[in-house]
């Protein structure tokens, strides 16, 4: 179904961004991703993706702009003269307060969490709907369903994103479907310890963490779901039951 | 979990999404333990195409009201097969579209004994036996009368957003071991011949312009087998019709 087919992932160097990469792949897809920092891992992720005999290409974007959004996407088009598939899976948060935050910072948060997968959604659709359709995919998060005080603008902003994805999956149909996964405690942040890790097993009633496999499983499933659209695929062991 | 030499047991497995369910997982290599109610319905047909796809298949009649048959059959299923990884609560009943001022107490009871107390007792049954497998997976297939107002079915409705109800609270109740989850098609089978008002109805009502099958529940029930991290949660498999 994915065979030859062009996802573009955002913030795919590292961590889940590149798991998904890897997964859409192996599932036979040309894989397109961008990053900000991450240069290093960025050209490591291109190797590896190589390795599996598909077609990768690596562009450095900071997705607070919107014209290098655009500029991203020109490319893609550009280098493999089509889009399937979008994964707004790139984000960035810190920690803070109600009242610590400030508007540079709410701003900042907005720009790279809503208002960039806003305009590449607006892109990529584009594109998607003169080739034929696509699919895209939002990554939410646990605040969606239970506001976060410890991040309070990006719990605003994930929300954002999930409004985002039933908007846009209502004004895209029939051609594109658009879907949010939703995962739990499927990867340690990098600056967490293992004991602080470890003790969100005691958070969800399935008693244990997931991985990145447990995401993929949701990616492939909603990129053959050809019946599903305006939906989320929660994979967090129950968390957000309680 | 792995499908493949998985036990599933589906209730109302002979006909239309149950035996779509069926026959998909089948492909898969999962034995196939279905029931049926009686025999109006195809259950040797499906039981021998599951067959033919190299597994194994029991059917079994239940009239799931009664919850002393829920008990006999699920025994015959594990004494058959050693184990249940799976149970399908997809048996669903009597859909009849009757004003609310109309449903008599024998209506009422008869759906929500179908539609509720069945997959109650069913999830009871099994429970105890992937309690000690020390996993299992139980999938409640309601429906978008769950979520949406469908005048004339307010019976039914109840009933169905019960078992959103019942999802969750056996989610929590029988984590870690077993997991739990719903799922809510939208019209991806139609009713037997039907009219092409009900065909324009079923394509027009859904973003994606079209009717689903029985694989699509099918495939968001491996990704529930697959995915091991997954309880409690409530699916749409509907098209985008809840959008509309």
């Amino acid at each position: 179904m994915w065979k030859d087919k062009v996802i573009i992932i955002t913030g795919g160097a590292h961590r889940l961004g590149k798991a998904m990469a890897f997964r859409a792949a192996e599932l036979g897809a040309h894989v397109a991703f961008t990053y900000h920092a991450s240069s290093e891992q960025a050209q490591q992720t291109c190797q590896e993706i190589e390795a599996l005999g598909r077609k990768t290409l690596a562009i450095r974007c900071d997705q607070a702009k919107p014209d290098e959004i655009q500029t991203t996407i020109a490319q893609v088009v550009e280098h493999f003269g089509r889009i399937d598939g979008l994964v707004n899976s790139a984000s960035y948060f810190v920690q803070t307060d109600l009242f610590d935050v400030d508007p540079q910072g709410w701003d900042r948060v907005m720009a790279i969490n809503i208002r960039g997968p806003f305009f590449f959604t607006q892109c990529a659709a584009k594109h998607m709907l003169e080739d034929g359709g696509g699919v895209i995919i939002n990554m939410i998060d646990e605040s969606v369903i239970k506001p976060s005080p410890e991040y309070p603008d990006h719990s605003i902003a994930k929300a954002g994103l999930w409004s985002l994805t039933r908007l846009s999956a209502l004004r895209l149909a029939p051609k594109i479907r658009v879907n949010a996964i939703l995962p739990g405690a499927v990867l340690k942040p990098p600056d967490w310890d293992d004991a602080r890790w470890a003790a969100l097993k005691n958070q969800n009633p399935l008693r244990k963490l997931g991985s990145p496999e447990d995401v993929c499983q949701a990616l492939e499933y909603l990129l053959c779901a050809d019946f599903v659209t305006g939906q989320m695929i929660v994979v967090e062991g129950g968390a957000t039951l309680y | 979990m792995e499908i493949e030499n998985s036990v599933i047991l589906i209730t109302g497995g002979a006909a239309r999404v149950g035996r779509g369910i069926g026959l998909a997982l089948a492909g898969d290599g999962a034995h196939i333990a279905f029931t049926y109610f009686d025999d109006h319905e195809p259950w040797q047909k499906t039981q021998s195409e599951i067959e033919a796809l190299g597994v194994q298949s029991l059917a079994l009649p239940l009239d799931i009201r009664d919850s002393e048959q829920v008990h006999a059959v699920i025994k015959k299923v594990a004494d058959r097969f050693g184990k249940i990884d799976v149970l399908v609560n997809n048996a669903s009943g009597p859909w009849v579209k009757k004003p609310f001022m109309e449903i008599t107490q024998e209506e009422w009871d008869l759906t929500l004994d179908i539609n509720l107390r069945g997959p109650f007792f069913c999830a009871q049954g099994v429970a105890p036996i992937m309690l000690s497998q020390g996993y299992g997976l139980i999938v409640n297939i309601t429906d978008m009368s769950a979520f949406q107002v469908w005048p004339g079915y307010s019976h039914h409705s109840c009933s169905k957003a019960a078992q959103i109800s019942l999802t969750k609270s056996l989610a929590a109740e029988l984590a870690p071991q077993v997991r739990v989850n719903a799922i809510a098609p939208g019209t991806i089978l139609l009713p037997p011949d039907p009219t092409p008002e009900k065909i324009k109805w079923a394509t027009e009502n859904s973003l994606l312009k079209k009717v689903g099958s029985p694989n699509d529940v099918a495939k968001l029930i491996r990704f529930l087998i697959d995915c091991d991290f997954v309880t409690g949660s409530v699916y749409l498999v509907d098209g985008g019709r809840s959008l509309v």
